[in-house]
């Protein structure tokens, strides 16, 4: 799902290089030394899991663990996003440098707004984790269906386009990312709840 | 189903490590899924092959009928554009004196090559698991910090 360079255009590089901006900026601010441990290992599970790929009929697809970054870390999962989604573009291509902005901001905003659904729902930590999970996987498909539309539109164009592949190729990932949130926010809801509140610390 | 957050039966205890132990099935169901293919995440490779021609494929195996690839003259002026072989093969011996192999998969992943240069690939797991301690040993030295910071307070 990363976007490599030369696929965006100028200006689409641009706005997400500024909104990533943003979002790290807040993400750094006022950041406790406390939190630190938390981020680093999200980071580094981020880097490890969303490298693996999944096979689906023909293709395959790779995790985000968005929804889980997003409930996990609070406003810091920008942080964490950007340096894991930099590390991967400067050690194995995956993704790229120009299009590092729009990859962050891509599964940023869902991650943000996971962390707000989870702390909204009056349900048990799995339902609400699989509610962040699923939320999180289809509005980073949705933003990134956005930023390959006003780059080029003729990606949406045809019945097979590949705004329609990559809307179907991900539907697995839904399910896959709803249960495996679901599981894991439980699992720190029970061992760890400190570490789901907000700068909750490790 | 894998977990009882409520069973009357069982210890808060236990509680606690059905919840661990369907996790960890779920995340090795997932390895394992990962494992059977071994793919890694989908960037697109160029390997030369004889003969003035590429392999073109995603990380791990496959590739996409949609890619499209691209030969560049040293100017960078197009020479040719064309599809894959069912095999995932381009041959571009035909041209002469092509530059640059791009390849693009029309779903945002690309790939670049520089007819005659050799590209050099990390090993995927030990960089992984070197990342992983990095990111392990930040997270400990700054707990150890806080840790001794909260000692020293107290």
């Amino acid at each position: 799902m990363h976007l490599a360079d030369g696929v965006l255009n100028a200006p689409t590089i641009a706005i997400t290089y500024a909104g990533t901006a943003a979002l790290v900026g807040y993400g750094l601010k006022q950041i406790q030394e406390e939190e630190i441990p938390k981020i680093s290992l999200m980071t580094g599970t981020f880097f490890a899991v969303s490298l693996i790929s999944i096979p689906v009929g023909p293709s395959s697809i790779h995790p985000l663990i968005a929804g889980l970054l997003g409930v996990m870390l609070g406003r810091r999962a920008p942080v964490a996003l950007f340096i894991g989604l930099l590390l991967q573009a400067i050690l194995f291509q995956h993704g790229g440098l120009t299009s590092l902005g729009a990859n962050t901001l891509m599964l940023a905003i869902p991650a943000l707004t996971a962390r707000q659904v989870y702390l909204r729902l009056s349900l048990s930590p799995l339902v609400k984790g699989m509610v962040a999970g699923a939320l999180a996987t289809v509005l980073t498909v949705a933003i990134l269906v956005l930023l390959l539309v006003t780059s080029q539109p003729l990606f949406a164009r045809g019945a097979a386009s590949v705004v329609n592949l990559l809307i179907i190729g991900h539907l697995p990932l839904v399910a896959i990312e709803a249960v495996v949130t679901g599981f894991a926010l439980q699992l720190m809801a029970r061992a760890k709840p400190q570490w789901l509140e907000e700068g909750g610390v490790a | 189903m894998l977990v009882f957050p409520s069973f009357p039966f069982f210890s808060s205890r236990h509680r606690l490590i059905f919840p661990a132990i369907s996790a960890m099935v779920i995340m090795s169901a997932m390895l394992f899924m990962a494992l059977w293919q071994p793919v890694w995440a989908h960037s697109l490779h160029i390997d030369p092959l004889e003969g003035d021609r590429v392999q073109v494929s995603y990380d791990g195996g496959g590739f996409s009928r949609r890619t499209v690839v691209t030969v560049l003259d040293p100017i960078g002026h197009v020479m040719e554009e064309g599809r894959l072989d069912d095999e995932g093969i381009y041959a571009f011996g035909h041209l002469e004196n092509p530059h640059t192999i791009l390849v693009d998969d029309g779903l945002g992943h690309r790939a670049q090559w520089i007819v005659g240069t050799t590209q050099r690939r990390l090993h995927k797991w030990p960089v992984v698991g070197g990342m992983w301690v990095l990111f392990g040993g930040v997270a400990w030295f700054f707990h150890r910090r806080v840790h001794h910071k909260r000692s020293v307070i107290s």
